[in-house]
């Protein structure tokens, strides 16, 4: 046996091992990814169930309407609770309300949870909805 | 006539074989412990969609929502008035108080707990609950509320405590979502 044949052997063997171990971290990077985006669906969720409280009554005696972008800023909020030795995914919330229809009046509200996949890739949870007015 | 090896090519070999055994174990030992960090998580990641699933179904249907507090087994409901945040939140699925959910912390042993009318219905959906106060009524803007108003929100807020297992040092971890009561009385 030479030594370009154990060099080469050795390689190769190299070439496996850390094909083994990258992909038990790619493995353990997805489960981290998918944990976050369920926590960004849940808050993204979170701001459009808080929309379902606002008040939109135009036909009143006084007409109500609290469903307006105003009241739901952009908003910054932690994905996971950082602990011993995880760092917090910040993500950051943005509604957006688009009016549809005005008669009957019909409202799209649009959420997005916009957050950063360890300081790399960007990833958006959306969810939409669409809100008649109380009468 | 073929020569054998010498002392030194034995040696040398026998090295070599011995460092890729080595290395193939540090590998398997190395995936173990990922294998049990990511099996870990894709649990509580599969519990938390569905016991949430079905909270916010719960909530979504129910014909009336109260907070409060559970001491000795017996619900005890925030008045109005009161800061709306308890360890409890009593679902009532239809009109009467026949039938009903409760959803609650036993700080005892700090675990999330459902319970239904029937006998023998209590539950332990979650161990090391770290939260004593994880249910809250809030308004659009997330202000906790002091009244009993219909038009609010049910936030959920959930810490657990992850204890260290195998080499994984201890962890908190933390679930937080709102859902809106769909049918109002």
């Amino acid at each position: 046996m030479t030594l370009t044949e154990v060099v080469v052997a050795l390689a190769i063997v190299g070439l496996i091992l850390a094909g083994t171990v990258i992909g038990y971290i790619n493995c353990a990077n997805a489960s981290v990814k998918a944990e976050l985006e369920q926590a960004g669906n849940a808050k993204a969720m979170e701001r459009l169930e808080a929309t379902h409280c606002a008040i939109w009554a135009p036909f009143r005696a006084t007409p109500v309407d609290q469903l307006v972008a105003s009241n739901f800023p952009d908003l910054e909020v932690s994905l996971d609770q950082p602990g011993t030795n995880l760092t917090g995914t910040v993500a950051t919330i943005k509604t957006t309300i688009a009016s549809i229809s005005t008669n009957p009046p019909m409202r799209s509200v649009h959420i997005d949870c916009i957050w950063q996949f360890q300081g790399q890739e960007w990833m958006t949870n959306s969810v939409e909805t669409i809100l008649v007015s109380q009468q | 006539m073929a020569r054998g090896f010498t002392l030194p090519e034995m040696l040398i070999a026998t090295a070599i074989f011995s460092m890729v055994i080595a290395g193939i174990l540090v590998v398997n030992l190395f995936g173990l412990r990922m294998s049990q960090v990511v099996q870990a998580k894709a649990n509580v990641t599969a519990w938390s969609r569905l016991t949430m699933e079905r909270l916010q179904n719960e909530i979504h249907a129910c014909n009336s929502a109260q907070l409060g507090t559970v001491s000795n087994g017996l619900f005890s409901g925030l008045l109005d008035g009161e800061v709306q945040q308890g360890s409890a939140l009593l679902l009532y699925p239809s009109a009467g108080n026949t039938n009903y959910i409760l959803y609650f912390v036993n700080s005892a042993d700090q675990t999330l707990r459902r319970a239904t009318e029937q006998p023998n219905s209590t539950v332990i959906l979650a161990n090391f609950v770290t939260t004593s106060e994880p249910f809250s009524a809030q308004d659009m803007a997330g202000n906790i509320l002091t009244n009993n108003l219909n038009n609010r929100v049910i936030h959920v807020a959930l810490e657990f405590y992850q204890p260290a297992y195998f080499t994984n040092d201890s962890d908190y971890y933390r679930f937080e979502t709102s859902i809106k009561q769909r049918v109002l009385p």
